[in-house]
């Protein structure tokens, strides 16, 4: 008789067993965020000297990234933040006694439980792709993480020219020099009585700087001009090649002429 | 840029947004360039 009824005993079992683990699991974390909150006072007084020190890291560092040790989107953050060379403070929450409080405290400041939460010059940059200013990395890609760093203190772009390729260009064509670019490579005198008055160039820089271009309408032309007579000659080329039957190695001589025109036309096109 | 010739800039911010334009801006040329150059060198191949 009692084989007829096992299986349903068993899961009667198993389901008290359950209820049971239900019953104690929601226990635990009251135990666990209790216990590592140092301070001696009621909860109220611990979640504000949390929240207290909350604020402080966060005010006090030029960018900080609360963060956890295994989370796959504070790790692209923090490799995002190493890319561009800013200097950071993680605080990771799981490692960290107080986190679980720090979190609650987190998510009542930014209206998000998730990490990672990033703070830029003390503003809330948002996570990896979203929250505050959009994430860090959005803000990246949108251009816009760098100069909220430099902002903050935790990027200093003044050792940039450091690196051997700016420091080249840098040589060849150095600001200052009474110069102006020609045909992207030439250099060519500025004729002094054609330079324009203080204000029309800073009207100039200031056109130049909301479009984020660097060379100027005559320089666009020129490279107009360059890029449709190489996009004429890159033709006739691969036009003579197809027709000599040139074996395919040999049609990879398209490439230099070819990369000239696109340059000097996308340049002319961009401004850049 | 504004007429004078060849002018460092002096807003580091922007100079660092001019670079990344212009970093994105060359490698989106060689990969334009080299992707044209290998449909150049295998289309006439494979017709």
């Amino acid at each position: 008789m009692l084989g007829k009824y096992r299986n349903r005993i068993m899961v009667l079992a198993t389901l008290l067993v359950a209820a049971s683990a239900l019953h104690v699991i929601p226990r635990l974390p009251k135990t666990r965020i209790a216990g590592p909150i140092r301070c001696s006072e009621s909860a109220t007084s611990s979640n504000a000297a949390v929240a207290e020190a909350l604020m402080k890291v966060i005010s006090d560092s030029p960018c900080v990234v609360f963060s956890r040790t295994t989370c796959p989107y504070c790790l692209q953050t923090k490799e995002c933040l190493d890319r561009v060379g800013a200097t950071y403070r993680v605080v990771e929450l799981d490692a960290d006694p107080q986190g679980p409080a720090m979190r609650k405290e987190l998510a009542s400041l930014t209206g998000r439980t998730s990490v990672p939460a990033v703070f830029i010059g003390g503003i809330f940059a948002g996570g990896a792709n979203d929250g505050g200013l959009g994430g860090v990395l959005t803000l990246q890609r949108e251009g816009a993480l760098e100069p909220l760093l430099v902002e903050s203190g935790a990027l200093d772009l003044s050792g940039q020219m450091s690196d051997p390729v700016a420091q080249l260009f840098s040589s060849l064509f150095q600001g200052g020099s009474g110069k102006r670019i020609a045909w992207g490579v030439l250099q060519q005198d500025v004729d002094p009585a054609a330079v324009p008055d203080a204000d029309e160039r800073a009207r100039r820089r200031e056109v130049a700087a909301s479009s984020l271009t660097n060379i100027d309408a005559a320089e666009r032309q020129r490279r107009q001009l360059a890029g449709t007579a190489m996009s004429i000659a890159t033709g006739a080329l691969a036009v003579s090649l197809l027709a000599a039957h040139a074996a395919p190695l040999t049609r990879v001589a398209i490439a230099p002429p070819l990369f000239l025109a696109y340059g000097y036309l996308a340049s002319a096109r961009e401004g850049l | 840029m504004d007429g004078s010739g060849l002018q460092r800039i002096a807003d580091p911010v922007l100079a660092t947004r001019l670079r990344t334009k212009v970093n994105t801006f060359n490698a989106r040329s060689i990969g334009v360039v080299a992707i044209a150059t290998l449909l150049y060198v295998a289309v006439p191949e494979l017709l």
